[in-house]
């Protein structure tokens, strides 16, 4: 059947209403009689307050209330995040919060706080946390959960010893922030024993309000979450503190109170990217198949884990999947330590863990004497998936983050995207051999590759409802964190329904007005709430078409671009049928989304042209080219946007973005945007984004993930392509000038 | 006690008479006196360019300038150039190309697009870039940003030759 | 921000008597660009700020036959756009345009500019205390972290100066005019700079009761030209790890008067006479220019880990050498 909306650019819903500031944020939000509220944070990276006076700050005039650790519910927000405590764990961490008449004496009052600190050993980096006699972060020892993550396909010890050679190699990612523009915030009010929490959130269903109402002792019925517009998630602003702190700051005084981080409150006390320290060895048969792959990770955690601990298993996600590998193990350590806490971010671990894996492939490749493209085009995981036996059950949903063999996929074009985008940048006819090019300005061409899940084993529900007035409401419980995923589930719904979009009004992100969803993460959207949105739009179509034909009296019609179509009916407007209607026409599901026979897995290639200027070790990205196995687009303009951004963003963190922590104290050096340097508009290169895959026969409209995957192969490669221009191989991200030039002097590029 | 400094801005075509502490900033007046909210705050030192806002037609940067600085001055935010019509064809390009992503940043740099346009009326890519070099979109939709600048100086501006 | 006092004196002797009646603890507000991050993050409290822009001879921009007269509050955006600064004055249209971001230019002075706070990212984190902040010690001289830091000339405090634009002003000979409770001076803006060594909390000779009046540059022969590269981690937006301003003449195929000022390297902005006296007479060639870049690089003693900029800064001079030449 042809489609009429999904694979169309229809406007993103609620984009002009952003131009013109008319959409709200949470922080643009006011309430009757509203405070508004600041936080004190620990000047020491480990410490026991043993001393704190609030009094003198309560009496400063138009200052409500102060809580510290002593005010707060004892229940935790996450297994080792208390509402507040006595035991500060990073700089930054929160100390006391205080509700004012303004911000200006919330911030007053803070001054007025006096607290004493017993000032505790600090730990920062992974390693060192690791070790028996390291300060323990928390009472269970800083090895989150008390052990290694370990998984592994076949055997690894019998795949080296049938290896003809084997490589290795030591790679390092840092500690960085996504620091979205909108800050964190959230508004609490309360009505008698009832809650309503705006804040900036992926999940409302799912995180917050469960949190909320376990912490604060209330009925979940009772809490009401709504996140009215997302100023950026990229995987972010999870965590619950500064919903809790507000609610209990508004129910002490009796206010709705506002709670906002401040730019430098982002960068520290969001979460942060973990720094990650990781050693992986391949062995590779004669013919440079890999026959054992085996990667190991420590990540530095920071002081609160929260959803940090996800990101580790996905650091491995490459090394286990991305080429045919009969034996395959990852080992994971999730460390904490007295740094910022980490927390998700977009890719979770699969950018650093592909940053280590398509590095040390394209070693292996030179060192072979294989171009780096014809070694990925050979070895690279096929439709086919990987050899060896199926673990999961037969009757049981394939899991989100495979290690088994056995199982295909439902679709794989990696080798479409390693073709097109070769083709496209010219990676034939342009690539010199690594290290052959001369003068200060070198030119190098270098690729990667990447695969990854989304949305599988997530849980979704969808409402459709056709109203008499000849709307339909279209109620989904996910954030749409500004990547556009009302537009997409619109499309969807529009598409089942047979109706144009703009007759959708979409319902996100309001416990009270929407059916429970799973947190806006993992690239899962289009995948999990799609499959549910496509089956409830089918169930109205039903009801609609069914009243229709009785009204129309005609044995049955059908609905395209919202005209009924029937025996004899010509085109007659579906919402000139529904006005008598006597209540709604509902359509409702409920999926878990995945696959009892196929891996769900999107893929990527991308390429670069680099130059790097040998003499001030400056790298500039020239062009680049972005491959990928999204399955269907279900639209073409954001797609593209999607992946242009998600490259440009990465592409800033390959370079420069790092969170630079004094080793003596604790403290971040650089929590602003000035310091902490992103991408600027003048800064990017043209990005191309081809789309060479068919629809995958599983997913809702053949459309898989696309919220990650281009920020999965590209810090690999930029490394690969300065490989290229320079014969050196960075192992470190970013790649500073001070980094370039450190390595190229290293290995005799340039005089000593 | 801390001073109070009575000041009047002509915000968005309106005379508003406030009072202010000295180390109030612009924005401050703005988001939380006037209830003028399309400024974000998103960095509050002049970082990002989210808050931006013309006094006297230039682009400024409300977070980064106290609003005794400003007295006596016309403010225009992203709310009282939306009521214009030589907004329409900018808000249009935005749209058409998809220029963004969580919206954060457009208010700013829809504001500093549309002083450039009337300074320069066709600017080429390079000049766009240069002009709104200080303002940072994290979902990183910048070439879609460029692409509606561009296409509204087109809009706005047509020549002959365009198609 | 902690809470001040604001007065808007309409006269520069006003504006003295504002600074006098509070030694200390009044400041003056050109801009505010950098003074107001400064209060936002607590670096600095003041109890009154004085503003400069009611003060109307401030705001004089004149090009005569003698030479520039720039008021302390022309803004950088003047700079870089005024059709005035052309030939020799490029130069210094080239340095404005390197500062910051357009909104930034446009609020921003020459004299803000040039009284600017360094980078040192532990002079700017109100949370670890150094030397100029009035703490014990330097605790970036061990920091990884070194990009704002020095090659050259540090005492106790390693923070380089980082103006865009007094290294292009050096070059082009510039005056600066000072006003205070005891009248009008007068001095080189090269002396106008202080390193650590005469007073780590300040970088300029500039009194607490003092104003930065004016910056004079005096003509230069016509055919002399100069130009600014500017070396920082990310394209725009950003604050120098090196920077060069180099000028020179070319009569007959060599150089005269020559001028090398570095930025970024320094607690003061770097005039490397050494360098120039290499490059004059001679042709501008690349072995020129390395040789020059080398000779200013000579007395570089870098930090633990900040000795890449000294492959950026021979980079970037040797390359603003030979830009020249045409």
């Amino acid at each position: 059947m042809p489609l009429h909306v999904v694979g169309t650019a229809v406007p993103r819903l609620g984009l002009a209403e952003k131009v013109t500031g008319a959409a709200r944020y949470t922080a643009d939000l006011k309430r009757p009689g509203m405070l508004y509220a600041r936080l004190l944070r620990s000047p020491h990276a480990h410490a026991r307050i043993v001393h704190l006076d609030a009094s003198e700050a309560l009496r400063l005039p138009g200052v409500h209330a102060v809580l510290t650790y002593r005010d707060v519910p004892q229940e935790r927000i996450d297994a080792d995040l208390p509402v507040l405590d006595a035991v500060v764990r990073f700089v930054g961490d929160e100390v006391a919060a205080v509700a004012a008449e303004s911000e200006a004496l919330a911030e007053e009052a803070l001054r007025h706080i006096r607290v004493d600190y017993e000032v505790l050993p600090a730990v920062f980096d992974a390693e060192a946390a690791l070790k028996p006699a390291a300060p323990a972060v928390h009472p269970a020892g800083n090895l989150v959960g008390g052990q290694w993550l370990v998984v592994e396909r076949g055997n690894v010890a019998q795949g080296f010893a049938e290896a003809a050679r084997v490589f290795e190699g030591t790679f390092h990612t840092q500690a960085h922030a996504p620091v979205g523009m909108e800050t964190r915030a959230a508004l609490a009010e309360w009505q008698g024993e009832r809650l309503t929490v705006w804040k900036t959130s992926r999940a409302v269903h799912a995180m917050d309000r469960p949190i909320l109402a376990r912490v604060l002792g209330l009925p979940l019925e009772h809490v009401r979450v709504i996140c009215p517009n997302m100023g950026g998630g990229f995987g972010n602003k999870d965590e619950s503190r500064v919903a809790v702190l507000a609610a209990l700051l508004a129910r002490r005084t009796g206010r709705p109170v506002r709670l906002e981080y401040t730019r430098a409150e982002e960068f520290v006390a969001g979460r942060s990217r973990q720094a990650a320290a990781m050693h992986l060895r391949i062995g590779v048969r004669a013919d440079g198949a890999p026959v054992a792959i085996d990667m190991q990770a420590t990540m530095n955690a920071g002081a609160y884990v929260a959803t940090g601990m996800r990101v580790t298993r996905r650091v491995g996600q490459g090394a286990l999947y991305l080429y045919t590998c009969p034996h395959a193990r990852f080992r994971g350590a999730t460390v904490y330590t007295n740094r910022p806490p980490g927390g998700s971010f977009r890719g979770l671990g699969a950018p650093l863990g592909h940053f280590a894996l398509e590095v040390l492939i394209d070693q292996i490749a030179v060192a072979l004497g294989l171009d780096p493209l014809e070694y990925r085009l050979r070895f690279h995981v096929t439709a086919a998936g990987q050899p060896g036996q199926r673990t999961t059950p037969p009757h049981e949903l394939l899991p989100d983050e495979p290690v088994e063999g056995g199982v295909p996929f439902s679709s794989n074009a990696l080798r479409e995207c390693l073709l097109a985008g070769a083709e496209r940048i010219g990676w034939w006819q342009r690539r010199q051999p690594n290290g052959t090019a001369t003068g200060p300005l070198r030119r190098g061409l270098g690729m990667a590759m990447g695969l990854y899940k989304g949305g599988v084993g997530r849980e979704a529900e969808a409402e459709v409802r056709i109203t008499p007035a000849g709307r339909v409401r279209v109620a989904i419980g996910n954030v749409d964190v500004g990547q556009g995923s009302a537009t997409v589930l619109a499309q969807i719904a529009a598409e089942a329904l047979g109706v144009p979009v703009d007759h959708l009004d979409m319902v996100l992100a309001d416990t009270e007005l929407t059916p429970p969803a799973h947190i806006t993460a993992g690239s899962s959207v289009t995948l999990s709430s799609g499959t549910a949105v496509k089956l409830a739009a089918e169930e109205a179509r039903r009801h609609l078409l069914e009243y229709a034909a009785a009204r129309l009296r005609v044995p049955q019609v059908r609905l395209e671009q919202g005209r009924l179509l029937g025996d004899g009916e010509t085109g007659l407007d579906w919402r000139s049928v529904v006005a008598d209607l006597p209540g709604d026409l509902v359509g409702t599901a409920r999926v878990t989304a995945g696959s009892r026979t196929h891996l769900i897995n999107a893929f990527a290639a991308h390429f670069a042209e680099v130059e790097v200027d040998v003499e001030s070790g400056r790298i500039r990205v020239l062009r680049y080219v972005a491959a990928h196995d999204s399955g269907r687009i279900v639209h073409p303009r954001m797609a593209e946007n999607q992946v242009s951004g998600g490259v440009l963003q990465f592409l800033s963190i390959a370079l420069r973005e790092e969170l630079y922590l004094d080793p003596r104290t604790g403290v971040t050096l650089n929590p602003s945007f000035l310091e902490h340097k992103g991408t600027s508009i003048v800064d990017f290169p043209p990005i191309e984004v081809l789309f060479p895959a068919p629809p995958d026969p599983l997913a809702p409209y053949g459309a898989k993930a696309l919220g990650e995957p281009p920020v999965v192969p590209v810090f690999a490669t930029i490394a690969n392509a300065v490989a290229n221009a320079t014969g050196v191989w960075l192992h470190q991200v970013p790649f500073t000038p001070q980094r370039v030039l450190q390595a190229l002097r290293a290995q005799g590029k340039i005089p000593a | 006690m801390a001073q109070r400094i009575p000041i009047t801005l002509h915000v968005n075509g309106h005379p508003q008479a406030l009072s202010v502490e000295p180390r109030t900033t612009l924005l401050e007046v703005l988001r939380e006196q006037l209830d003028l909210t399309g400024a974000k705050r998103a960095c509050d030192r002049g970082e990002c360019g989210a808050c931006t806002v013309l006094v006297d037609g230039q682009p400024m940067f409300a977070c980064h300038v106290l609003a005794v600085q400003v007295r006596e001055r016309e403010v225009t935010t992203v709310e009282g150039l939306a009521r214009r019509a030589d907004f329409q064809p900018l808000l249009e390009a935005f749209v058409a190309h998809d220029a963004g992503q969580c919206g954060y940043c457009l208010p700013g740099f829809a504001v500093a697009a549309y002083a450039l346009l009337r300074r320069l009326p066709r600017p080429d890519a390079w000049q766009i870039r240069w002009e709104l070099v200080g303002h940072i979109c994290r979902c990183n939709a910048y070439e879609k940003l460029v692409a509606a600048v561009q296409d509204a100086g087109r809009r706005l501006h047509p020549e002959p030759e365009d198609p | 921000m902690r809470p001040f006092r604001f007065v808007e004196p309409t006269s520069l002797a006003e504006a003295v008597r504002c600074l006098q009646a509070e030694p200390g603890k009044a400041r003056l507000l050109a801009g505010g660009s950098d003074l107001l991050a400064e209060l936002k993050d607590e670096l600095v409290a003041y109890d009154c700020l004085v503003s400069l822009a009611k003060v109307p001879e401030l705001t004089r921009f004149e090009v005569t036959e003698r030479g520039l007269y720039l008021g302390a509050m022309v803004t950088l955006a003047q700079l870089e756009h005024d059709p005035r600064l052309h030939g020799p004055y490029r130069l210094l249209a080239e340095a404005a345009r390197g500062v910051a971001v357009p909104e930034i230019r446009a609020q921003g002075t020459l004299g803000g500019n040039l009284c600017q706070r360094p980078r040192c990212f532990y002079y700017r984190q109100a949370l670890t205390p150094c030397l100029k902040k009035g703490g014990p010690d330097c605790p970036a001289r061990e920091s990884p972290y070194q990009q704002y830091l020095v090659l050259m000339g540090g005492a106790g405090c390693y923070s380089a100066h980082p103006s865009d634009l007094a290294p292009a002003l050096i070059a082009l000979d510039a005056e600066v005019d000072l006003v205070g409770p005891s009248g009008a001076r007068s001095l080189p803006l090269e002396r106008f700079f202080i390193g650590p060594e005469v007073d780590v909390q300040r970088e300029t000779a500039l009194a607490p009761d003092e104003i930065l009046t004016a910056v004079r540059v005096p003509l230069l022969p016509s055919g002399w030209r100069g130009t600014y590269l500017k070396a920082r981690e990310r394209t725009a937006g950003d604050f120098a790890v090196v920077s060069v301003a180099a000028g020179y003449a070319l009569e007959c195929g060599t150089v005269v008067q020559p001028r090398l000022v570095l930025g970024g390297v320094a607690p003061v902005p770097w005039r490397s006479r050494q360098a120039e006296a290499l490059l004059a007479g001679q042709a501008p060639t690349p072995e020129a220019a390395r040789r020059c870049a080398e000779a200013a690089l000579a007395a570089a003693q870098p930090l633990p880990h900040n000795a890449y900029k000294v492959d950026i800064a021979r980079a970037l001079i040797a390359r603003t050498i030979l830009a020249l030449a045409g």
